[in-house]
């Protein structure tokens, strides 16, 4: 292909009558992370609630695989033969049920909380499917990564690290379904009923499955439809006797904080520490403080994220230098001109009382508003991280990905230099030179991997000063990344620990 | 139509090189570098204006310079380096472009510009001509720079590639290192019979000098100047319109050639063409419609002109309104004094550089500045020419670990920046090739899967590049005898009084200890505490994860589905197996311990697998792989291995290796930190130290056997040898013998790894083989009956 390419710039190089006038840049756009500041939430995540996501939240999802697994395993155990095809048949069994399963509850709501709406869509439609052939084999290799329940951005990560399913030591591709989940899984079978006999569930080879025989498993597996001995055994995996010890403190002290009302909101703030006045045991101190940790890190995060916006917005009137951008900055807030040094000009904005989460609000409300307040929101929660209590935790923080701590360590070199010298170190290293590393950087990874070529950089430096990416409109619209805490709530809601869970 | 772009990334080129004014790292480094990177590329050059450079200065985010490429500051005394080429040099072919943009977003794209590429099979003279371009920088012709070096071996591969081919004379390429941009076309315009019709598109006029000066030598009473529909882009300098000239009419028009349909582009574009008599020229390139630009002296610049000896009508054009004048834009940054440049090379140790503007003299003081802040080198001497020397010890690595460096000079008459270049980095591109860049982010903690994948399979075809015994001095200590007086030519005395440069001679000696500084660094970095992948900056689905997730935020990144991390897994087996072989184990067995331990934190093993690891490393360590500095790191391992088994003989079975090890167990538990790779992919939580307290304690058979036989010396029993009663078949005899002394003769002290009975040298059974090996004890089942003992540890 490169051949070609370089053979077709020689034909087009000698056959050239006149000078070329230069082609508009067709590089594709892209990136939502601007700065590169995720991963490190994330793994500060996995300091409270390890082996959740934000998609996993429902237990029948867990049971169902799980199921899918022992079923095929049985399957292949009575078929009496020596051996049994890993793809073709094992994976192929569970592909089927998960469709089956997903395909069941979207007609029963269409808006059920299941991955996979789109995909399904066709099935949907024609009412009756054929699991085999080309077709069944292309759906197959289009879920693998993306709508499956297994996959790793859905169920995946949470059947594995709760111990539902472990990998076969010969074949990693082989799952097996833990057997202290068999009195949950049980259930599933009764539930079924003689409904187990149909070739979907207790076969391998194509097989044709009907609407309305979906239909009626659809009620007899029902999303929201969990026995005890469900709740009992997720309980365990979850947080209980089974769980990792992170997990289980974490959801403790989830569901500690929802005694009342287990508004989402309300509860991440009531497990952050103060001005939160919920008591907890020593032994969840250390849960407090990364949870806390949490939600500094996805403050500090969005303020920055925010001003990064905020400049994308002003250079729609043309490129600017700092100068200029830092001005228009710190004129929309307060006390621009009042203090003579960073420290005092920061500490004006610091306010301690509403907390991490309080503050995170309060940039979230102001982004909704116009634009001119963004500064006075960004301030107070710069300030709060720059300035408020903080302990190191045992995450190892990336230098290159701007950990609070180096931000609050080059805050405290600056505490005497002018408001404004700050804030331009602000723009120009934190924002500026963050984005163009990170950009810079995944794109480059992508060059060497031969990937995709997208262009992640918004704002460049030009002749007449930052400005933004030619064919870039804005920055993408800054939202705190989520947290896994719905996932938590919304667990521990179905094992019957929450009345409901509020969004 | 393929674009520049693609060019640069269609092709391994062996030798890239940029010139331009402006310059943004940012668009070079998200745009041509990827592309480079993409098409394998040896190694990248930036010639770009002191101006340009002290506006990339700024850009603190782009941290590949001087490493990844290199970027040289020209300073032009009569004006600005202006010149905008790109050479692409290849095996045996060359790719040349000539045009009006600069090495920015703009200037490539974003901008409307002109360019021409030419190519060394159509092209020969422009090439040759380009050739004489470089060399006339290496001459140091009216630019000072320090790329000389650079510049002469490009314009010798440039001229290598048209070598015996001739050219037709039609395209060529105009600097004026030498002439002047006008005479030369002012001379072909004669020799095609004279101008008729000049017509002229340019972004800056310096008033209505330029439009003076055409008119005068071409000899034309009027210029059509092109009035670019969207506007043109605003700079610094001139206004973009010319004034009224006493000298010749300026017509404005609109060429139909420049009027895309829904280009809103501003132009920066510039080109002139001229209708003669027998012909037509165009020309195109950086060359402004300024006298700086087309006059002598002024700036340096290149332009391609084609040269037609038809009768031509030339560009067509429709009557316009001139553009709205608009002066230069103000500088609205208020910028403090100007901060001058310098160029610095990292050699080892010690940074060699020069301030090419301004000249300053006498002692000044050296800083390494990050975005973080700045850190004093120390008091640096400046020469007549502005050259320095300063020591900055371990920057080397600091640059390859991917900090961003810049240096700066300053005394009270002013000071300088620069970025610097790392000199080992042409080595490290020689010896690794395409790969080099997947080394450097490795080197960083930038590394995806992917990288890992290409690195592991790089050192399977190549494990000695990492065998640092490789590297040793060829030239034994010693070898010059310390009594003889040495002599020194009369003509280098007194040559330390001129800072020293980097040294062209020391050739392989240099480029070897750079490879070796830099294979150290490698295998640190492997030792580096870096977290796992998780999808951080890997590629699942072979999509853009960060992408995908426009609707809310709330799926997370996937790592399991990154088919890299498998092939690497897959590539890792091949070589760990390949560096533990019993040829290579002694050269390489640390860098597998080290890569193992890599693997375990960033791609997440399973523990069995890990298990299975550590199990087979700590078999293969033996004395031969001794690093006194690491012991600890073995024995830490050695706990971590036995660390599932709480038993007596896993006590026993770890004392025992820990033994062999020469390992001080009476010593400090090792630190567990060591292996936390290792361990964390095991989920090992066990309590060590007091693992390694009952190590201590506890006694190996060996060690059991050689307390027996000091109590046999002192004709005593003793409490140190209390499991060897539980051998039933063997204890009956060695009791006797504490108590009897002519009863000694039934047990007999053997080697370990004794096979046969050492009284009839008959085969010992299998089972008392492993007896021996396992219990230190063992008997001559099937021949005299002797009792042996082993204690050797």
């Amino acid at each position: 292909m490169a051949n070609n390419v370089i053979e077709e710039l020689r034909v087009q190089a000698r056959e050239a009558k006149e000078p070329s006038i230069s082609p508009v840049p067709s590089i594709r756009l892209g990136g939502v992370d601007p700065l590169g500041l995720r991963q490190i939430n994330f793994d500060l995540m996995d300091q409270v609630l390890p082996g959740l996501n934000n998609v996993a939240r429902h237990i029948r999802p867990f049971m169902v695989v799980t199921w899918a697994w022992r079923r095929a395993i049985a399957i292949a155990q009575g078929s009496g033969r020596a051996s049994v095809a890993v793809d073709a048949q094992l994976r192929d069994f569970v592909d089927r049920i998960e469709v089956i399963y997903v395909w069941s509850q979207l007609l029963r709501d269409p808006n059920a909380d299941l991955p996979g709406r789109e995909v399904i869509g066709p099935i949907l439609k024609a009412r009756q499917y054929s699991f085999g052939g080309e077709a069944w084999k292309k759906r197959r290799e289009i879920r693998e990564n993306s709508t499956s329940l297994m996959a790793a951005i859905n169920y995946g990560p949470g059947l594995r690290s709760m111990g539902w399913l472990t990998r076969h030591p010969e074949n990693p591709k082989v799952m097996e379904p833990a057997a202290w989940a068999n009195l949950a899984l049980d259930a599933l079978d009764r539930a079924l009923g003689d409904d187990l006999d149909h070739d979907a569930f207790s076969s391998f080879g194509k097989v044709m499955v009907k609407e309305d025989e979906v239909l009626r498993w659809g009620k007899a597996w029902a999303l929201e439809k969990y026995t005890k001995s469900e709740q009992r055994i997720f309980t365990e995996a979850l947080f209980g006797s089974r769980s990792e010890q992170l997990r289980r403190l974490g959801v403790e002290l989830a569901i500690a904080a929802s005694p009342t009302s287990s508004n989402v909101a309300a509860v991440r703030r009531r497990m952050a520490g103060l001005p939160s006045r919920l008591r907890v045991p020593d032994t969840k101190l250390a849960t407090v403080a990364n949870w806390r940790r949490v939600q500094c890190r996805q403050l500090f995060r969005l303020c920055l994220e925010t001003v990064f916006f905020w400049v994308t917005l002003q250079l729609r009137d043309g490129p600017m230098s700092s100068q200029r951008l830092v001005s228009r900055f710190m004129n929309q807030t307060t006390g621009a001109r009042k203090f003579a040094t960073t420290a005092k000009w920061v500490g004006h904005h610091y306010d301690e009382s509403p907390g991490p989460v309080g503050l995170l609000q309060q940039v979230e409300s102001a982004l909704q508003g116009d634009v001119g307040q963004y500064a006075p929101a960004v301030m107070q929660g710069l300030a709060f991280c720059l300035m408020g209590g903080f302990q190191d935790g045992a995450v190892i923080e990336r230098h290159d990905r701007l950990p609070l701590k180096r931000a609050r360590s080059e805050f405290e070199q600056r505490l005497d230099t002018k408001p404004f010298e700050f804030m331009r170190h602000v723009l120009e290293s934190w924002v500026f030179a963050q984005h163009t590393y990170w950009s810079i950087g995944r794109g480059l990874a992508d060059a060497r991997a031969r990937g995709k070529t997208i262009l992640r950089l918004k704002v460049v430096l030009e002749d007449g000063g930052w400005t933004l990416t030619p064919g870039v409109a804005s920055g993408s619209f800054p939202q705190p990344t989520a947290d896994r805490l719905r996932t938590a709530l919304s667990l521990a809601h179905e094992c019957g620990f929450i009345d409901q869970v509020e969004i | 139509m393929r674009s520049p772009l693609e060019l640069v990334g269609a092709h391994p080129w062996q030798r890239a090189v940029f010139t331009t004014y402006s310059l943004s790292l940012s668009f070079f480094e998200s745009a041509i570098l990827d592309q480079l990177v993409r098409g394998g590329a040896r190694s990248a050059l930036i010639l770009a204006d002191v101006d340009g450079v002290r506006g990339a200065l700024s850009e603190q985010g782009a941290r590949r310079a001087g490493k990844e490429y290199n970027i040289e500051p020209i300073k032009v005394p009569t004006g600005v380096f202006h010149a905008k080429v790109t050479a692409l040099a290849g095996e045996g072919e060359c790719h040349v472009m000539v045009g009006s943009g600069n090495l920015t977003f703009g200037g490539w794209g974003g901008n409307f510009e002109l360019f021409e590429h030419v190519h060394s099979a159509s092209a020969a003279d422009a090439i040759r001509d380009t050739s004489d371009f470089f060399d006339g920088l290496a001459e140091g012709l009216r630019a000072r720079h320090g790329a000389q070096s650079e510049c002469r071996d490009l314009a010798a591969v440039l001229r290598q590639t048209v070598e015996g081919v001739r050219g037709d004379g039609r395209i060529r390429l105009f600097h004026n290192l030498r002439r002047s941009i006008l005479d030369q076309i002012s001379e072909l315009a004669a020799d095609l019979g004279g101008a008729t019709r000049l017509v002229a598109a340019s972004p800056f006029w310096d008033g209505a000098t330029a439009i003076n000066s055409l008119c005068d030598s071409l000899k034309v009473d009027r210029v059509h100047v092109h009035a670019h529909p969207s506007g043109v882009v605003r700079g610094s300098f001139g206004s973009n319109w010319p004034k009224v000239s006493p000298k010749g009419k300026v017509v404005p028009v609109c060429l139909d050639h420049f009027d895309l349909s829904g280009d809103r582009r501003l132009s920066h574009a510039k080109a002139i063409e001229i209708i003669c008599r027998k012909g037509r020229l165009i020309i195109t390139g950086s060359a402004n419609a300024t006298r700086a630009a087309l006059g002598d002296g002024g700036n340096v610049e290149t332009s391609i002109v084609r040269i037609e000896e038809d009768r031509s009508d030339g560009w067509t054009f429709k009557p316009a309104y001139p553009l709205e004048q608009l002066d230069a834009l103000d500088d609205d940054t208020e910028e403090e004094e100007t901060i001058g440049i310098l160029r610095a090379t990292l050699e080892e140790d010690t940074l060699y550089g020069q301030i090419l503007q301004p000249r300053l003299q006498g002692s000044a003081a050296a800083f390494l500045i990050t975005s973080e802040g700045s850190r004093r080198l120390g008091k640096v001497q400046l020469d007549d020419a502005s050259r320095f020397t300063v020591v900055a010890t371990g920057l080397e690595v600091q640059i390859l670990q991917g900090n961003r460096f810049t240096l700066r000079i300053e005394n009270e008459h002013g000071r300088a920046e620069g970025f610097i270049s790392f000199a080992a980095f042409t080595e490290i591109s020689k010896r690794s090739g395409a790969l080099a860049s997947r080394l450097f982010a490795l080197l960083a903690g930038t590394e995806t899967p992917a990288d890992v994948a290409a690195v592991m399979s790089w050192i399977y075809d190549n494990p000695n590049v990492l065998n640092r015994n490789l590297f040793g001095s060829h030239a034994s200590a010693g070898t010059k005898s310390q009594a003889e007086d040495e002599t020194i030519p009369v003509n280098l005395l007194g040559s330390s009084l001129a800072p020293p440069q980097p040294s062209q001679s020391a050739g392989n000696k240099n480029s070897q200890e750079s490879w070796k500084r830099f294979v150290d660094a490698f295998l640190a970095s492997l030792r580096e505490r870096r977290g796992p992948f998780q999808g951080q900056i890997a590629n699942p689905l072979g999509d853009d994860e960060d992408d995908e997730d426009e609707g809310g935020g709330t799926k997370e990144p996937a790592r399991e589905t990154d088919p890299w991390i498998k092939r690497s897994m897959a590539i890792f087996y091949k070589v760990f197996g390949a560096l533990l072989t019993n040829e290579n184990t002694q050269r390489f067995f640390w860098v597998a311990f080290d890569l193992a331990q890599y693997v375990c934190r960033r791609l997440e093993p399973e523990p069995a697998e890990v298990s299975s690891w550590l199990s087979t490393l700590v078999r293969m360590y033996d004395e031969g792989v001794v690093d006194v500095e690491r012991r600890d790191t073995i024995a830490a391992a050695t706990l971590l291995l036995h660390a599932d088994d709480a038993s007596d003989d896993g006590a026993r079975a770890a004392r025992l290796r820990l033994l062999r090890m020469k390992v001080a167990i009476e010593g400090a538990c090792p630190d567990m930190g060591a292996v936390d790779g290792f361990r964390a992919a095991l989920g090992a939580g066990a309590d060590f130290e007091k693992q390694w307290e009952r190590i201590r304690v506890i006694r190996t058979m060996p060690e059991q056997v050689q307390e027996f036989l000091k109590a046999i010396e002192n004709n005593g029993p003793s409490s140190g040898y209390p499991d060897l009663p539980l051998n039933r078949d063997e204890w009956p005899t060695l009791e006797r013998a504490l108590e009897e002394v002519e009863s000694r003769e039934d047990f007999k002290v053997v080697p370990r790894g004794t096979r046969a009975c050492p009284r009839c040298s008959y085969d010992l059974p299998r089972e008392q083989i492993g007896n021996l090996r396992s219990k230190a004890v063992a008997t001559a089942k099937n021949c005299c009956g002797l009792v042996l003992v082993c204690a050797e540890v």
